[in-house]
């Protein structure tokens, strides 16, 4: 658009001003497909609503401090998703790219084939050094890399930063359905599985380690460490040797590549069957793979920080690629035969990318990278050249959507199944709780019906009154309980109080007992607490019961039946109310 | 001559009068002296055999009596302020009187004896609570009862040709209750009295094989309250914590009674005249239960056992039927008046 020679001054006057505020240019015409602060990036779909087309027209604008400078096209693997979700018939799109103040740095296009990688026919490439309007932006941080470019120790990388997978773990590449292998990474260059290239690998993948001066060492003393032995000791000395060797390092670490090639051999127990032209011979997923740092003393830093070792551990092979190979008739025979003549021995050729790194901090800290295959060969014969089965891929790719379409459907079913067991526990629990308020109603009726109407307990209904507990002793077991234990002990019960004598006030109610320790009125009910004895008085076995605290009671029903009302309903505040 | 003779003659009866007053006295004194002598000599006796008695037995420790009293003519000897002591349980008994006692010279059978225990009194006291202690009604002197005090009498007949026991118990506990036990059985053998008397386990197991094979002919108890029944439900009102006198919660417990039988009516004549004899005696005092129990066959005490147990685990039986055939045969016991339970208020 800026390029337009016919724009009149008030267009370009409109446009400079767009330009100045480019998210508000975008919100205005283009329609906002993915944003992520982390990354500083928005990405927009050009045309409003109508932008998503077979091929469509996208604007990524990005601030200069973007992790994403120069390599912004990583990021439409990780967000294939999105594009699934929010436009699925799109198969093409042309990437512009902006920077904070709204020059166009790049464009590039990618391709739902590729992987939503850039495809071959529209090759990435700088814009800023094409542009003459771009002259005076601030070029990117780094130039972007291309997929020719040649790695100087350590093969490049085509993977996402570190940052990137935090900041959007949840985005992962989509695989591509098509069965022809995307051209960028048919042009990949594959490494051995080594440690160099591991360790690398590892500080390619999280660069703030870099910072650290004994990752700078690991790194710098992979192939030898005299140099390093003979510096340490002097802390000027191993100073000028970090300051020599720290840029190699970084250079390396930031060219590192993600793909990989090994092998490994195995001899396997063969079976064929017949019926199915079925060839077995079981399946090869690599144990975890550990590589250690060649100088040991770095093994285990003091401190707790990145020690000499890196673990990688690969995906599970896809359901589909099961231990059993199709291979019908003379097929079978000639495979048959070759594995007899090696004693079953097979060699598996493994093709893998790099797909993440986590930290592991258990024993001192150690890298943990994760690989997923993408082409997996397994050959027989005496110089391993028969080619048994050959899963490139497309093979996985295919396997994986399947596998994923199927773990989807799982989820689905196991999403179904939880929510009708949440809905049938929801049903159980309002039953129950049902079943709980009836019980306690239940509860309370019963409550109300043993302190009420005929079933009033008069010593009962006066210690509720007295302190809320409901319990009372009985007073004539009181002198002979006091004698068996040989002790005083407290007791509670309800007395009416009878004439005093020099003992103390011998209880109308009942008869065999004293109360001793209070002021008491003569011919009235308490509820008294306190400490009950035994004694013999004229030759009889009284109880007597030293008060400590005593409740007058206006008659022998300390309790009204509004009282006891008032108390059910205090036990039990649901209580819908006596039953008659 | 005439009045020589009639002087003479007067005189004569009125020696032989004398002489025969002055024999009779002599006679008298002598049998007097004689009764006191041979008085003496009786109760010597039984005093000699009493101790030997309690000393054989190593009972002189426990048993110590201030007088005895043996009747040459009652056959019975008393013992006079006995004092019983066997530890943790002493008390008094005002006389024992022991009579009617007739044992076979030949065969040693102890064909009748009568003892009478006049004021006794055994104090209770509260003892130390034990694991075991569970009892379904109160202690003594939970209910305000701190001794046993009252007579006890026993009479016990046996003939040894005929095989007939017939024993009578009574008992008379002032202001609590009092009671008769009797028990008439048949076709008992009993050992003399010496064996019965021996502590060998052996031969009181073959005493009691011999018993089980007599027949009962009756059995009847008798108890009249005499104030125990309001001291238990003046306890109970107390524990339940009621607040009402003895008279009151036995009307109470009534009301509560009749709101039962109400519920559940009785099934049976037998159930419905023990529900009337459980209403007329908690609510009265002072009344007198009777329950007799006569069979019209001679029964074994080896069938009766048996039948016993079968009613007391009968609510157990297989299916519960148990109950109701218990039911049923008491209410049939009772239809032909071989179980009589009374209740005179």
């Amino acid at each position: 658009m800026l390029k337009r020679p016919s724009l009149s001054a008030v267009s370009l006057l409109f446009a400079a001003t767009m330009l100045t505020s480019p998210f508000g240019l975008h919100a205005a015409e283009s329609k906002q497909i993915a944003r992520s602060s982390n990354l500083g990036i928005e990405l927009f779909g050009v045309g409003g609503d109508d932008w998503c087309k077979a091929d469509s027209q996208l604007t990524l604008t990005r601030t200069n401090d973007s992790p994403l400078v120069g390599t912004e096209e990583k990021l439409f693997p990780k967000i294939a998703k999105i594009f699934n979700t929010e436009c699925p018939q799109m198969e093409t799109a042309q990437v512009v790219v902006n920077d904070a103040s709204g020059a166009t740095t790049r464009d590039f296009r990618i391709s739902k084939k590729a992987g939503w990688n850039i495809v071959e026919d529209a090759p990435a490439k700088t814009a800023q050094a094409e542009t003459p309007s771009n002259t005076s932006q601030e070029p990117p941080a780094q130039p972007a890399p291309t997929q020719t470019q040649e790695a100087p120790q350590p093969p490049k990388k085509q993977e996402p930063t570190l940052a990137q997978k935090q900041a959007e773990p949840e985005q992962k590449t989509a695989p591509a359905p098509a069965p022809a292998p995307a051209p960028a990474v048919a042009r990949e260059k594959y490494v051995s599985l080594s440690k160099d290239n591991l360790f690398w690998l590892a500080a390619h993948e999280a660069p703030e380690l870099l910072e650290d001066n004994r990752v700078i060492d690991q790194l710098a003393t992979l192939k030898s460490c005299d140099r390093f032995l003979s510096v340490r000791s002097n802390e000027f000395a191993l100073r000028d040797w970090r300051q020599e060797v720290k840029p190699t390092v970084v250079k390396n670490a930031n060219a590192a590549s993600d793909l990989f090639e090994f092998s490994f051999n195995f001899r396997v127990k063969r079976n064929y069957d017949f019926e199915t032209s079925m060839l077995d011979i079981g399946s090869f997923t690599p144990k975890t793979q550990e590589y250690r740092a060649k100088c040991g003393y770095h093994d285990t830093f003091r401190d707790n920080t990145f020690g000499g070792r890196v673990d990688v551990s690969f995906e599970g092979l896809p359901d589909s690629f099961n231990r059993k190979i199709y291979l019908p008739d003379e097929l079978g025979r000639a495979a048959v035969d070759r594995l007899e003549a090696t004693d079953n021995k097979v060699r598996i050729t493994y093709r893998a990318r790099l797909k993440g790194i986590g930290v592991s901090n258990d024993w001192g800290k150690r890298y943990e990278l994760k690989a997923e295959f993408i082409d997996v060969k397994i050959h027989t014969g005496k110089q391993f050249d028969y080619l048994l089965v050959h899963h490139d891929a497309d093979k996985f790719s295919a396997a994986r959507e399947q596998h994923k379409i199927a773990r989807e459907a799982a989820a689905e079913e196991q999403r179904k199944i939880e929510q009708e067991r949440l809905a049938a526990q929801s049903a159980r629990e309002e039953k129950l709780r049902r079943l709980q308020i009836e019980q306690e109603n239940a509860r309370a009726q019963e409550l109300y019906e043993s302190l009420a109407g005929d079933n009033a307990v008069p010593a009962k209904l006066a210690a509720l009154y007295h302190d809320g507990n409901p319990a009372f002793n009985n007073p004539y077991d009181v002198a002979a309980k006091a004698i068996s234990v040989g002790q005083k002990f407290p007791v509670r019960a309800f007395v009416r109080a009878g004439s005093r004598d020099s003992i103390g006030y011998r209880a109308e109610w009942p008869s065999r007992l004293y109360l001793t320790g209070a002021d008491l009125e003569e011919g009235e009910w308490y509820f008294v607490s306190g400490m009950g004895d035994g004694q013999k008085i004229d030759n009889t076995l009284l109880s007597i019961i030293t008060v400590d605290e005593a409740t007058k009671c206006d008659d022998r029903l300390c309790m009204s039946e509004d009282d006891v009302i008032d108390y059910v309903r205090s036990q039990y505040p649901q209580w819908t109310g006596k039953e008659e | 001559m005439k009045q020589e003779n009639s002087h003479t003659a007067a005189p004569a009866p009125k020696k032989t009068t004398k002489i025969a007053l002055i024999a009779g006295g002599v006679g008298a004194v002598v049998l007097i002296a004689g009764y006191f002598v041979v008085q003496s000599q009786v109760t010597d006796s039984a005093r000699t055999d009493i101790d030997n008695f309690l000393r054989n037995n190593n009972m002189d420790r426990y048993v110590q009596y201030r007088d005895i009293d043996a009747s040459l003519f009652g056959q019975s000897v008393t013992l006079h302020n006995v004092r019983l002591d066997f530890g943790e349980t002493q008390g008094t008994i005002e006389a024992i009187n022991v009579s009617n006692y007739d044992v076979d010279e030949r065969s040693g059978h102890l064909n009748s004896i009568d003892i009478l225990l006049e004021g006794t009194d055994f104090p209770i006291n509260p003892g130390r609570a034990s694991f075991f202690q569970r009892r379904s009604a109160p202690p003594p002197y939970l209910i305000g009862v701190d001794a046993v005090r009252g007579d006890f009498g026993m009479e016990y007949e046996y003939d040894n040709v005929s095989g007939t026991l017939d024993a009578d118990v009574n008992f008379s506990l002032p202001d609590l209750m009092e009671g008769e036990f009797n028990i008439g059985i048949g076709n008992l053998h009993l050992p003399p009295i010496d064996r019965l008397a021996s502590r060998k386990f052996a031969k009181m197991s073959s005493v009691l094989r011999d018993a089980s094979t007599a027949d009962l002919k009756a059995i009847s108890l008798s108890l009249t309250d005499l104030g125990l029944e309001n001291k238990v439900a003046e306890y109970f009102s107390v524990k339940e914590g009621m607040a009402l006198d003895a008279e009151a919660y036995r009307d109470h417990i009534v009301e509560v009674l009749e709101k039962n039988i109400e519920k559940t009516p009785p099934g049976t004549p037998f159930e419905e005249h023990l529900a009337d004899i459980a209403k007329s005696a908690t609510g009265s005092s002072g009344g007198t239960l009777s329950v007799s129990y006569e069979p019209e066959y001679p029964t074994t005490f080896e069938d009766m056992g048996a039948a016993a147990f079968g009613l007391m685990f009968g609510g157990l039986g297989a299916l519960g039927n148990g109950f109701y055939q218990n039911s049923e045969i008491l209410n049939d016991l009772y239809d032909r008046d071989v179980l009589k339970i009374e209740f005179d208020s």
